[in-house]
């Protein structure tokens, strides 16, 4: 007790009272989380604001609410600003007094912040107190240049084998899930997020998940998983829900890519989820409508791709010279009835590296993930895959894709011939081996050796409908007796030819043991 | 579209041209687009804006008589000459504020701030 005392003795003995002139505005009218500021004249654009509800008050009455809530400038108009209510616009009423801040509106980031769940403010909301040693960095910045770049090189994992076979995704690279609602886009994401765990420490990138729009429940069962399979160790959540102001719900991705800054500039890998971006631009669409902004195509604003284009620029693999650090991103788009070319999944496509195309057919089909092959693809391609990766997943894209096309044709024909049936089989089965179990991501090396069997006709002994079932057999047994192996294409990231000798002696022991 | 109007009076005037020549243009061009009807909402937008007008000026406050002096001074030294009101709310001390500036020296104004230092 005492030394609270004495520590509010101190502050007191500190303290100087505020000097020099304040910038100041009044609320001229308000209303949506919208407010129109007389005065201000020389405000700018994303500059924070306060609306101070203390001025107009006896000490009494501004005591039992002091806090104040901030305010963004969106529009400088001729005779006054528009500024969106970051907060209680229930607060703001005409003729309060608005103080500029003269800083561009910026979020609190720290190391501590690592295990947090933050609103798009930065601010904790999950009750385990204020976050240390914060340093305020601006929500807007600059994307990185092309000098300051490295090519994307370095895999970041998935844990899912028709990911990491077919459309890997490098550190630095944007990446997008698109597909429609209830197909597994958000599961893809917290499966790699689970699957970071499998990374040595030295090389594991911070995960960032944002969740724009998104009901609390969802948000707060996805931090219970995390917690729960210890990925919350490596994880912040920032979450702007459905119920949050529109301006928050805009605001949210780009405090997340600020966060993921603080951590590639400091030379750390940094793994960013924008869940999702389709909520973001209907809440930017809103803000814009009520700030009178000309509406555009679908009543969204001009500018709603520089929206996601400056976003997504953000993320980066940075050159050794500015340390070395990533930021990777994986953005994700909701689709309706599976139209990809409407407006802003055409905008988020063309600006991204490649798309993880989901569709509810093959969902429904039983097929999870749902990955069309055909349409997804991943434009940093194998740069941004081990050579264990490489090897083993080669050609899996092209016979997949064939066995798609004779799929097709099999439908207007019963008759085929020896080779066409076994080319189906062959499909089939990898197919099979391609599923997995939402929440169950495996880590590289076991997905290497899997699909090694399976391009080396280990499962043509099954069934194609039974090769799900033989796959999960394989895995358990590797798990169980092929730790050294594993081990070494862990540690060399690659399958050389006494690995390769090495894995195959496993493997036939393990189809030996099967075949008794 | 009485907002429109009362912005061109607005910009007229400061251009310099007479009142009774703006208001003479005024209503031609009401009556020429048949728009008289709109008379009233202008008069009340008028109004609103020379009331806001008004709010905006130069406003001193002082918490006590004896400070008004002092405050008086110091408001002039800041280029604004204005006549200091009472607000016992102040507790101590002065607040000037103009139509986009705020000087602060109250006492109400330092207490807050340090309850916000010390409870944030």
């Amino acid at each position: 007790m005492e030394s609270i005392i004495k520590r509010i003795e101190n502050e007191i003995a500190g303290f100087t009272p505020s000097e020099g002139t304040e910038r100041v505005g009044t609320v001229r009218e308000t209303g949506d989380g919208i407010a129109v500021i007389d005065g201000l004249e020389e405000a700018f654009m994303s500059e924070m604001v306060v609306f101070d509800p203390t001025h107009d008050r006896t000490l009494e009455e501004a005591l039992k609410d002091a806090s104040v809530v901030y305010g963004l400038v969106l529009n400088l108009e001729e005779d006054g600003v528009r500024v969106t209510i970051l907060g209680d616009a229930s607060r703001v009423y005409e003729g309060m007094l608005v103080r500029r801040l003269g800083q561009l509106l910026s979020v609190p980031v720290s190391d501590a912040m690592v295990g947090r769940v933050v609103n798009a403010l930065g601010e904790p909301v999950d009750g385990k107190g204020p976050i240390k040693g914060t340093v305020p960095k601006p929500i807007e910045r600059q994307a990185y240049g092309v000098i300051d770049r490295a090519p994307v090189n370095v895999p970041i994992h998935t844990g899912i084998k028709a990911i990491d076979a077919m459309i890997p995704i490098g550190r630095g690279q944007r990446e997008l899930i698109i597909g429609d609602r209830g197909v597994g886009k958000t599961a893809i994401a917290i499966d790699t997020i689970l699957n970071q765990k499998s990374e040595p420490d030295e090389s594991r990138p911070i995960c960032i998940y944002v969740a724009i729009g998104q009901k609390e429940s969802k948000t707060a069962k996805i931090v219970a998983e995390l917690e729960e399979k210890g990925a919350m160790a490596y994880t912040i959540v920032v979450t702007a829900p459905a119920s949050a102001p529109a301006a928050l719900q805009f605001l949210a991705p780009f405090a997340g890519a600020t966060i993921g800054e603080h951590f590639m500039d400091a030379g750390k890998d940094a793994l960013v989820v924008y869940d999702d971006l389709s909520k973001q631009a209907v809440a930017y669409r809103q803000l814009s409508l009520l700030l009178r902004r000309p509406p555009g195509r679908e009543a969204y604003p001009g500018d709603i791709f520089y929206l996601h284009s400056r976003l997504l620029e953000r993320a980066a693999k940075l050159s050794k010279e500015k340390g070395g650090g990533s930021l990777t991103a994986l953005p994700i788009i909701e689709t309706q009835e599976g139209d990809v070319s409407a407006y802003i999944p055409t905008n988020v496509i063309s600006i991204t590296d490649g798309q993880i195309y989901l569709l509810a057919d093959l969902f429904n089909k039983g097929m999870r993930p749902a990955i069309d092959v055909g349409i997804s693809v991943s434009r940093v391609g194998s740069a941004a895959q081990t050579r264990a990766m490489k090897k083993v997943s080669g050609k899996i894209k092209l016979e997949l894709a064939q066995f798609r096309e004779l799929e097709a044709f099999m439908q207007f024909s019963s008759d085929l011939d020896e080779n066409t049936k076994k080319q189906i089989d062959a499909g089939r089965r990898m197919t099979e081996v391609l599923k997995q179990n939402v929440g169950e991501p495996i880590p590289f090396e076991m997905e290497a050796a899997i699909i090694f069997a399976a391009t080396n006709g280990y499962f043509d002994g099954y069934a194609p409908e039974d090769t799900a079932q033989a796959q999960r057999a394989l895995q358990d047994f590797l798990g169980r007796e092929g730790g050294k192996v594993l081990g070494k294409i862990r540690d060399s990231r690659s399958i050389e030819e006494d690995t390769e000798k090495e894995l195959r002696s496993v493997l036939d022991t393990f189809a030996k043991r099967a075949a008794k | 579209m009485e907002k429109a109007y009362a912005k061109a009076i607005d910009s007229l005037l400061a251009s310099g041209m007479k009142e009774e020549e703006v208001f003479r243009k005024l209503l031609a061009q009401l009556k020429e687009s048949g728009r008289m009807k709109l008379l009233p909402q202008l008069l009340r937008e008028l109004e609103t804006q020379a009331k806001r007008k008004s709010a905006r000026g130069p406003m001193l406050e002082v918490a006590l008589p004896s400070e008004a002096k002092g405050a008086e001074a110091a408001a002039q030294k800041e280029g604004v000459s204005a006549k200091a009101v009472m607000n016992p709310d102040l507790i101590r001390g002065w607040r000037l504020t103009t139509a986009d500036t705020l000087i602060d020296r109250s006492g109400k104004r330092a207490l807050i701030d340090l309850y916000r230092k010390v409870t944030h």
